[in-house]
């Protein structure tokens, strides 16, 4: 074997050193985020091409993610696994896109309770185009060829809709989430404590610029420019991950952020004249915020309780009612109505009575 | 076919059912977890192309739209409208 070759694939393995298993003559460029205390497992010949951003496999206890032989997995994209991912020989995974099997928080009630987990298999010889997202429960047989940008629902009897269940796990998982970790109280926890005094400590330095309530939160790195005016509410967190959050406020602009609201990685949030964002608020994973369009500066307005899921885009001048949530990959052009869903580009909005089972409804 | 009948034969076809007959005009189509919130969304689509009417973000509430009869009876009440408008 050619020394090269042998040398290439040996600094491969170093970066996949957290990984279960890994085949034959492995690949990969750039940087990876291996995370969770799960078993990710790789087949032969796994290229990861994370060389313009980050990849992220996260296993989460108990949980394991398994990749086939001859799998192509490109930059910026993330693979979840809470319960179990399974990605077929020979699929094509494309720039940013995002497979996950939970969705973290339930439609309504307390959104800290993670629902249950709905195991999500990729068939062999798929080939998912860029940012697109599949979500928990799916099964796409082999050969599936999912289009750039497109969302693939599981079943509806599948842990969407489903209300939490208790499954004995939820307080160590709870534990090991890093939004909940940044929002919950240590006890007796050292490590767990210095990690959040750091994260403290790094969120007075990041945010020294703006208006700042106490205790925020900033568990990775976020990009802040403040040329205008942020404010941010106490305990507010931004949770950190593989891609930086950014909060941009330009001359003469105003970017507001109630208390207790929380930013997941690479959520990008710009004001050009307005934007205001509630308290507990949730920004998922790359989510896109901005008031300027090519008609001019046009305020958004994100009031209390909303949850906005990854990939979603809310365009200039919409507002968003109280708790309503906005579903991955969706593009908000219109006002959403309070206590609603909005999901699709461009999104439709559904009174949340409709989305949710009776038994798990709050009211 | 009556309104009823065309509503069902949508969710039908498009939707995984296990039991069609057990489908009736005030089945909860939420609660029995037979139409998701996406699906949804396809409902009130269909509903739009097929009856001509457009369904305003306020008016899709479990009142106007949660089972079959409830639909139906929206459906009428919003063509009724609109002719007499």
């Amino acid at each position: 074997m050619n020394v090269l070759a042998t040398t290439s694939s040996l600094r491969s393995r170093l970066r996949l050193w957290r990984c279960a298993e890994v085949g034959d003559s492995p690949a990969v460029t750039g940087r990876i985020w291996i995370r969770g205390g799960g078993r990710i497992r790789l087949g032969d010949r796994v290229r990861i091409d994370a060389g313009a951003a980050p990849v992220e496999l996260h296993a989460g206890p108990g949980a394991e993610i398994v990749i086939g032989d001859d799998v192509h997995i490109s930059g910026g994209t993330s693979v979840e696994a809470q319960e179990s991912v399974t990605i077929g020989d020979r699929c094509r995974i494309e720039a940013f896109s995002k497979i996950l099997d939970n969705h973290f928080h339930p439609l309504q009630g307390d959104r800290r309770v993670k629902p249950p987990s709905a195991p999500v298999v990729v068939g062999a010889d798929t080939s998912v185009g860029s940012r697109a997202i599949i979500l928990p429960g799916a099964r796409l047989p082999p050969g599936t060829v999912v289009r750039p940008g497109v969302v693939v629902r599981g079943p509806a009897s599948a842990a969407a809709n489903r209300p939490a269940e208790d499954d004995g796990l939820s307080s160590e998982r709870r534990a090991t989430s890093p939004i909940l970790r940044a929002l919950e109280v240590v006890r007796g926890d050292p490590i767990g404590a210095t990690r959040q005094a750091l994260a403290i400590l790094r969120a007075r330095f990041l945010f020294r610029g703006c208006e700042r309530g106490a205790r925020l939160y900033a568990g990775g790195r976020v990009r802040v420019v403040n040329h205008g005016r942020i404010l941010i509410g106490e305990r507010s967190a931004f949770v950190g991950g593989m891609i930086p959050t950014e909060l941009i406020c330009h001359r003469g602009a105003t970017l507001e952020v109630g208390e207790r609201s929380v930013f997941n990685y690479g959520a990008s949030v710009e004001a050009y004249g307005s934007v205001r964002i509630g308290r507990r608020c949730m920004l998922g994973s790359s989510v896109r915020i901005s008031d300027l369009s090519p008609q001019g500066i046009a305020p958004v307005v994100i009031l209390d309780d909303v949850w906005i899921a990854h990939g979603a885009t809310v365009e200039p001048g919409v507002t968003i009612g109280e708790g309503s949530v906005v579903s991955a990959g969706s593009v908000v052009r219109r006002d959403v109505p309070p206590r609603s869903l909005a999901a699709g580009n461009p999104a439709r909005c559904l009174s949340l009575g409709l989305a949710v089972p009776r038994a798990a409804r709050t009211d | 076919m009556t309104l009823q009948q065309r509503v069902k034969q949508f969710i039908l076809d498009n939707f995984y059912l296990s039991d069609g007959a057990s489908l009736g005009d005030d089945t909860s189509l939420i609660a029995e977890g037979l139409v998701d919130s996406t699906g949804m969304l396809e409902v009130i689509g269909f509903l739009e192309s097929e009856y001509g009417i457009a369904v305003r973000d306020d008016e899709t509430t479990p009142e106007n739209l949660e089972t079959i009869g409830r639909i139906a009876r929206f459906v009428e009440r919003k063509t009724r409208d609109a002719a007499a408008s």
